[in-house]
């Protein structure tokens, strides 16, 4: 018959019209549908259905643990658990030889003996530059630069707000144990066995120790990616 | 090439075959043209190339002995490269067989740099050279004799230089490779611009003013427009020349069509594109190997996974690596999902050209989010994944994805969800009228057409021609999984369609292989060697492509030995090809039908235009 398949189609439409009060109406007594955590959770999931919508700005989806946006410099936790401690960043410019757009402008810090601080003087981020590729924090021996989760960085004047300093990109550990747990935890462990394996090298006498009980920074990196350590 | 490997011979003999039997398709091709052309054809013996370089005096007999008498039918790819230090510029043709698989027969011209380096057009034989032959006019400067419509293609008309040459550079030039020497350990943070002010950072040629009398754009195009259609009698009727685009919602981004109307019905198209080049190309010689992947997540940006593979593979090709197999199966898996998000895309748009406005395309949205979602726990971001790595990909699967076991998750997604949201599609759509009304028998392109212009992808395949590069030449594990090539053979925008949904359904059945395998390998290595940032590659070139979700996804690879940055790195962009056809199908239908046309070849501008 002409058009039964139009009507097919319009059962379909329908279908889903339905389901999205459906699910109102499910959530009545539940906390309502929108502005409720749980009801987002379902929403987002391979169970919703209906309109799947985020209400953005007052809702957020979380990011996982991988998610990439802009970098920033792990530093330690201050004393007073206020600001930022010392830098982790060695200045050894892996991350600024390996960013694709080269947005990365290190300057390395000076002892007054002329010798390299293992320290930046300077660390500059161009946001505008940045692909958020990740490949710096993928290739940092020293877990010193890691992703960000914000997102939200508008800003009304570009030349002013969009090139990152040193100030505005330190972020203390905890803040990057707090986006990703898990992942902290592995670097954290691998940092520790590799640590274990550095001053056992040291002690003299010990030379016959096998080559293999070492973890070298590059194997404890690659378990982590091989999520070994996870 | 001069090693001939005793391997089973695939497919028939072609007609006309000698007596040589062992070798591959390709082999065996170029041992009967060595036979037939003697010293005209010589060996590329450079350390790590493969191939012939003839004169060019011999391009169209090789190329016409090749296409009708060896079966090599499709052009691929063709793309100049500059050999500044031997002063030569040289084109690289790729040839393949439909019929019998395999790899290439890869032709290569050279001609003087200096002067007027000049080639004859292969537009003849493989009308599929036109869109190509032009960008190699525009990189390079290699002119080509006879071509019927040589003018740039990415660029516009009054730039100045030929930019993939070795010796041109960029207004924000910095240093010929990466890493910039100003970066570390000096560090003063310095933008570009600041450098080179906005209004000083463009050439023009000289006695090229960009306003005034002297305007004459483009002129040539509107002149090679086709205007001699006789009108109807009676009624004395003009012919139109309109733009549709660039800024029209229908081309899917930034691309222009010039068309001329005789009323309503088309009679003539040129594409243009273009504006979004940013010569991906020159960026990605002066990027090392490893920056170059997330670049390539930039080309079809809505299938990063496929883009980021096939230039891995290539790299992959000049370097001493094997890739661990969960890493391989995790290959898989993230492509044939890429697939599905962009039939996903490539359907709701055409849909929505064809007027149903934005409803089959939010439906299917729902199902594409829930794939992102999967990739951003996976890689860290939803469209710009940057996940593939030489030797194997970046991290493991993790434990969850939005808060359900990752394998579980791809379980429901795999056998529940998707097959459901596919199922109510087709019942949605396949069958209503209005949607057949509008699509069958409208954009006819016939296989010889298809074959001729170089179409891949679901377009090649709509028309009946079932080349599937999964299964003509695989790579990654595609040999180790059981799926049929989807065929449709009308030619036309519904049989696109067809072919796309059964490819989200081939994508499923190969999904539901590979998931027992990635059971099986979980917490296996997934990368070969330990990663590293400065990456030496073998000398010589290489080619790779892969069954992007559009077709035919080329890298061509060239660098020295222990090169840390690829000397020459070219994108054989399906969906620029694709547009070869676009006039061709789009020639005697109503405007109204263009814009489904263009939508049933399904691209994307950040591929075209490069």
């Amino acid at each position: 018959m002409y058009g039964f398949g139009i009507l097919k189609g319009m059962a379909v439409t329908m279908k889903h019209f339905v389901d999205s009060y459906l699910d109102d109406i499910y959530w009545l007594t539940r906390g309502r549908r929108y502005y409720n955590q749980d009801a987002l959770t379902v929403r987002q999931s391979l169970k919703g259905t209906g309109a799947i919508t985020v209400m953005y700005p007052e809702e957020k989806l979380s990011t996982p643990e991988r998610f990439r946006f802009v970098p920033f410099l792990v530093t330690d936790d201050s004393p007073g658990g206020q600001g930022y401690g010392k830098d982790w960043c060695t200045s050894c410019g892996i991350c600024a030889k390996v960013c694709p757009p080269q947005c990365i402008w290190i300057q390395r810090g000076k002892l007054p003996n002329g010798r390299p601080n293992p320290q930046p003087e300077e660390f500059y981020i161009d946001i505008d530059i940045c692909m958020n590729c990740g490949l710096c924090s993928e290739f940092c021996p020293f877990d010193a630069i890691k992703m960000d989760h914000d997102y939200e960085l508008a800003s009304f004047d570009r030349t002013t707000a969009h090139i990152h300093d040193k100030e505005r990109l330190s972020k203390p550990i905890s803040y990057w144990r707090s986006l990703a747990p898990r992942k902290a935890d592995a670097e954290e462990a691998a940092r520790a066995q590799a640590k274990a394996g550095k001053g056992k090298k040291r002690t003299k006498g010990e030379e016959a120790e096998p080559q293999e009980s070492l973890v070298s920074e590059a194997q404890k990196r690659q378990l982590i990616y091989q999520g070994a350590l996870y | 090439m001069s090693e001939t490997t005793v391997l089973e011979p695939q497919g028939e003999e072609p007609e006309g075959g000698a007596a040589v039997v062992e070798g591959t398709p390709a082999e065996r091709a170029l041992a009967q043209l060595k036979d037939r052309f003697g010293d005209a054809i010589v060996d590329d013996e450079r350390e790590g190339y493969e191939g012939v370089i003839i004169s060019a005096d011999n391009l169209i007999d090789v190329a016409s002995a090749l296409r009708d008498d060896l079966g090599f039918k499709y052009l691929s790819s063709v793309t100049g490269v500059d050999l500044i230090d031997d002063g030569k510029l040289e084109v690289v043709y790729h040839v393949y067989s439909i019929d019998q698989g395999g790899a290439p027969v890869v032709l290569k011209v050279q001609v003087d740099r200096e002067g007027e380096p000049v080639i004859p057009t292969l537009v003849p034989i493989w009308p599929g050279a036109d869109l190509q032959e032009r960008e190699v006019w525009d990189m390079f400067g290699v002119k080509f004799e006879g071509h019927p419509d040589l003018r740039r293609v990415l660029t516009w008309d009054g730039f100045d230089g030929f930019p993939l040459r070795k010796d041109w550079k960029e207004p924000f030039f910095e240093e010929e490779q990466k890493p910039f020497g100003s970066r570390w350990p000096g560090g003063g943070v310095l933008r570009a611009e600041e450098l080179n002010p906005y209004g000083k950072n463009v050439q023009y040629p000289d006695g090229w003013v960009p306003t005034g009398q002297e305007y004459d754009v483009e002129t040539n195009m509107y002149d090679d427009l086709h205007y001699e259609r006789d009108a109807t009698p009676g009624l004395k009727t003009d012919k139109v020349t309109v733009n549709i685009g660039p800024q029209h919602p229908s081309t899917h981004g930034v691309f222009r069509m010039v068309v001329t109307l005789d009323g309503e019905t088309v009679v003539d198209l040129k594409p243009v594109m273009g504006y979004l080049h940013r010569n991906h190309e020159k960026i990605g010689e002066r990027n090392t190997f490893l920056m170059n992947i997330p670049y390539t997540d930039r080309l079809d940006y809505l299938c990063s996974m496929s883009n980021n593979l096939g230039y891995v593979l290539a790299v992959e090709k000049l370097m001493d690596t094997s890739v661990p197999e969960r890493a391989e199966w995790i290959r898989v898996l993230m492509c044939e999902l890429t697939r599905i998000c962009n039939h996903a895309w490539a359907l709701g748009f055409l849909l929505n050209d064809l007027g149903a406005l934005q409803t089959p395309m939010l439906y299917l949205y729902i199902e594409r989010e829930l794939i992102l979602d999967f990739f951003e726990s996976v890689s860290g971001a939803r469209m710009m994944c940057n996940y593939m790595r030489f030797g194997g990909v970046a991290y493991d699967l993790p434990d969850e994805i939005r808060g359900q076991e990752t394998m579980a998750f791809l379980h429901e997604l795999v056998f529940e969800r998707l097959p459901q949201a596919l199922d109510e599609f087709d019942t949605l759509i396949t069958n209503n009228e209005i949607m057949r009304a509008r699509s069958i028998g409208v954009g006819y392109l016939s296989p010889e057409d298809a074959v001729a212009m170089s179409a891949t992808g679901p377009l090649l395949r709509g028309s009946g021609v079932a080349y599937d590069i999964r299964k003509a030449e695989p790579y990654s594990y595609y040999e180790h999984v059981d799926f049929d090539v989807a065929v449709r053979y009308n030619g036309d925008i519904y049989d696109r369609y067809l072919v796309r949904m059964d490819e989200m359904r081939q994508s499923l059945r190969i999904l539901a292989q590979v998931l027992p395998h990635l059971k099986e390998t979980a917490g296996a290595a997934v990368i070969d060697s330990k990663p590293q940032y400065a990456i030496r590659v073998n000398a010589g070139e290489a080619y790779a492509r892969v069954e992007a979700p559009k077709g035919e996804l080329g890298f061509y690879v060239t660098s020295k030995r222990r090169g840390s940055n690829p000397e020459r790195y070219h994108v054989r962009a399906p969906s620029f090809i694709n547009l070869t056809t676009l006039g061709h199908m789009s020639k005697g239908h109503k405007v109204a039908d263009l814009v489904g046309i263009l939508g049933s070849i399904d691209i994307v501008l950040g591929e075209v235009d490069r």
